[in-house]
């Protein structure tokens, strides 16, 4: 594999670098005996801090699995991780999960302040960060509403908000999007590669659609099926500011070509 | 008051209406016919005539007391028995629930003899609880603890063990710590399963209570016990308007229960939306 080349987003002052990730020969294995499942095999991956980065595979590959290992959730079965510029277990990662999995008793504001409350940042300042992220992601008019008076758009925004009120220097995303519609998931896709612009943060982001890790991505990574190895690394030559029409150029179609045919062999002997 | 309100009252409240108004006039029917006897069976009316305070009493029950005052005042101290008997339950439930929830060893070693207050039965130890307690109130909320305490355990249990793994990972991600986890959100998402397990509880709360006023309490101090004396002297109205007055009671708890879910829960919670 060729190591991908990586633009870094501009730091705006933050002085806290973003983190750099690197795994060693990982490898994740569920259970023992004969319901041993592997899930990760043998993965060496380096991850330039700011950089943007997809992961995609087919449905059960264990490109979650990584992101869950990356971020601390998962063990590693042998192998290294190492997260560069790390300054506590706490601050520096926030993850996005599948779902919004926001808490139905709390409003939008107090479920985005939560990260900080379980941090024992004061109140006053956690709720104007919370609605300063709010604001971020357009939910200023939503602040006092319970999870169940959002639609499933604002939903996912509120969670991002979430994941950003701390100014995590590592995000991890995994499939956020995938409950939405298209038109919503292309939105937030366009949402969430100007907040990388912003804010100086690695990003990684796990999704099944090759043309949303090539319009967000800066570089994707296409792993096998189960257990996971990676099949393909592509920097994403495109501009750094990227409108919505960018969907619809040369370049993109020919960047997605390439991940789409990593991602779906067309050999006759290869997988249906 | 709106007319949707109104129609949602009446669609809720109708239908157990004609149920009772069918089920009281047969009764009434087939005991002013004959065909049971009515020192088996009283007729809805005599006992809804126990509750009209210019009735006079002429049996012995009361000594000539006032058998409307009587009811009320046993009524208030069944009262007291059982909703003691239920906050204790709520409390120690709880307690007990958290415990349990915080290690799945705990939960093996210690989970079988919370069943047992679910098992042991109560009637039988009731004669126990006088030998430790002595006569009296703490007899009755002792039994009525006994009662209600396990759907207490039970119901709070499967709401703290049933937070979906992604929060409780994001707890972890955060560093919230055990007590964190448990108070923002292991026990809001339990409240639902809470609630449930103290609408079981109320009711059986006020059968445990009155099962202890059986053993434990004299004269006419309680339902238990005027439903004890007056069975020695084969009242039956008066039994059951002792019933239909502990029923009643169950039912206010139950109630105020539903009062304070509704509190609680009208902003988030599936169970309370319109």
């Amino acid at each position: 594999m060729i190591p991908a080349p990586s633009k870094t987003a501009p730091t705006y002052g933050d002085p806290q670098p973003a983190l750099g990730v690197s795994l060693r020969n990982a490898s994740v294995v569920f259970g023992d005996g004969p319901t041993r499942l592997p899930a990760v095999d043998n993965v060496s991956l380096d991850i330039a801090p700011g950089a943007f980065v997809a992961l995609l595979g087919p449905s059960g590959c264990g490109k979650s699995t990584l992101l869950r290992a990356i971020a601390g959730l998962q063990p590693l079965h042998s192998g290294e991780l190492s997260i560069t510029h790390r300054r506590s277990l706490r601050r520096d990662i926030a993850f996005v999960f599948q779902d919004a999995n926001l808490l139905p008793w709390r409003s939008a504001l107090h479920n985005v302040a939560l990260p900080l409350e379980l941090m024992g940042t004061p109140k006053s300042e956690r709720l104007a960060a919370a609605e300063a992220a709010l604001h971020r992601v357009g939910l200023s008019d939503a602040l006092k509403r319970y999870p169940a008076q959002l639609s499933g758009g604002m939903r996912m925004r509120c969670s991002l908000a979430r994941a950003l009120v701390t100014r995590p220097k590592l995000l991890l995303l995994d499939e956020p999007f995938a409950a939405l519609d298209e038109i919503t998931r292309q939105r937030l896709d366009e949402m969430l590669r100007d907040l990388w612009r912003e804010h100086a943060m690695t990003t990684l982001f796990v999704t099944h659609s090759t043309s949303e890790a090539v319009y967000l991505a800066e570089r994707a990574i296409v792993f096998s099926p189960r257990p996971a190895t990676i099949l393909l690394d592509t920097p994403i030559n495109l501009p750094l500011l990227r409108p919505a029409d960018i969907r619809t150029s040369v370049d993109f179609a020919h960047i997605a070509r390439t991940v789409f045919s990593a991602l779906r062999p067309s050999n006759p002997g290869g997988n249906p | 008051m709106s007319s949707g309100r109104l129609r949602r009252l009446l669609t809720t409240v109708l239908p157990p209406l004609l149920v009772l108004v069918f089920v009281v006039a047969g009764v009434e029917w087939i005991v002013a016919r004959g065909w049971v006897a009515e020192r088996l069976l009283p007729r809805p009316s005599t006992v809804l005539r126990v509750f009209v305070p210019s009735s006079p009493d002429p049996l012995t029950l009361s000594d000539q007391l006032d058998l409307r005052r009587t009811l009320l005042w046993a009524t208030w101290g069944t009262a007291k028995g059982a909703v003691l008997g239920f906050l204790l339950s709520v409390a120690v439930g709880t307690v007990v629930a958290v415990l349990l929830s915080s290690n799945r060893w705990v939960r093996r070693a210690f989970y079988p003899y919370a069943v047992f207050f679910q098992t042991v039965p109560i009637i039988a130890i009731a004669p126990l609880l006088v030998i430790w307690f002595d006569f009296g109130l703490p007899v009755v909320i002792a039994a009525s603890f006994i009662a209600s305490v396990f759907p207490v355990i039970a119901n709070t249990l499967t709401g703290l063990l049933g937070t979906d793994l992604a929060l409780r990972e994001m707890f972890r991600l955060y560093g919230a710590g055990p007590l964190a986890t448990i108070w923002k959100l292991r026990l809001p998402h339990a409240l639902p399963s809470m609630l449930t397990g103290y609408r079981i509880a109320g009711g059986l709360a006020v059968i445990g209570a009155i099962v202890g006023e059986f053993v434990s309490s004299g004269g006419l101090s309680s339902l238990g016990a005027v439903i004890d004396t007056a069975r020695t002297q084969l009242r039956t109205d008066v039994v059951f308007a002792a019933v239909l007055l502990a029923s009643l009671l169950g039912l206010a708890i139950f109630a105020t229960i539903n009062a304070l879910g509704t509190l609680l829960l009208h902003r988030w919670h599936a169970s309370e939306q319109p």
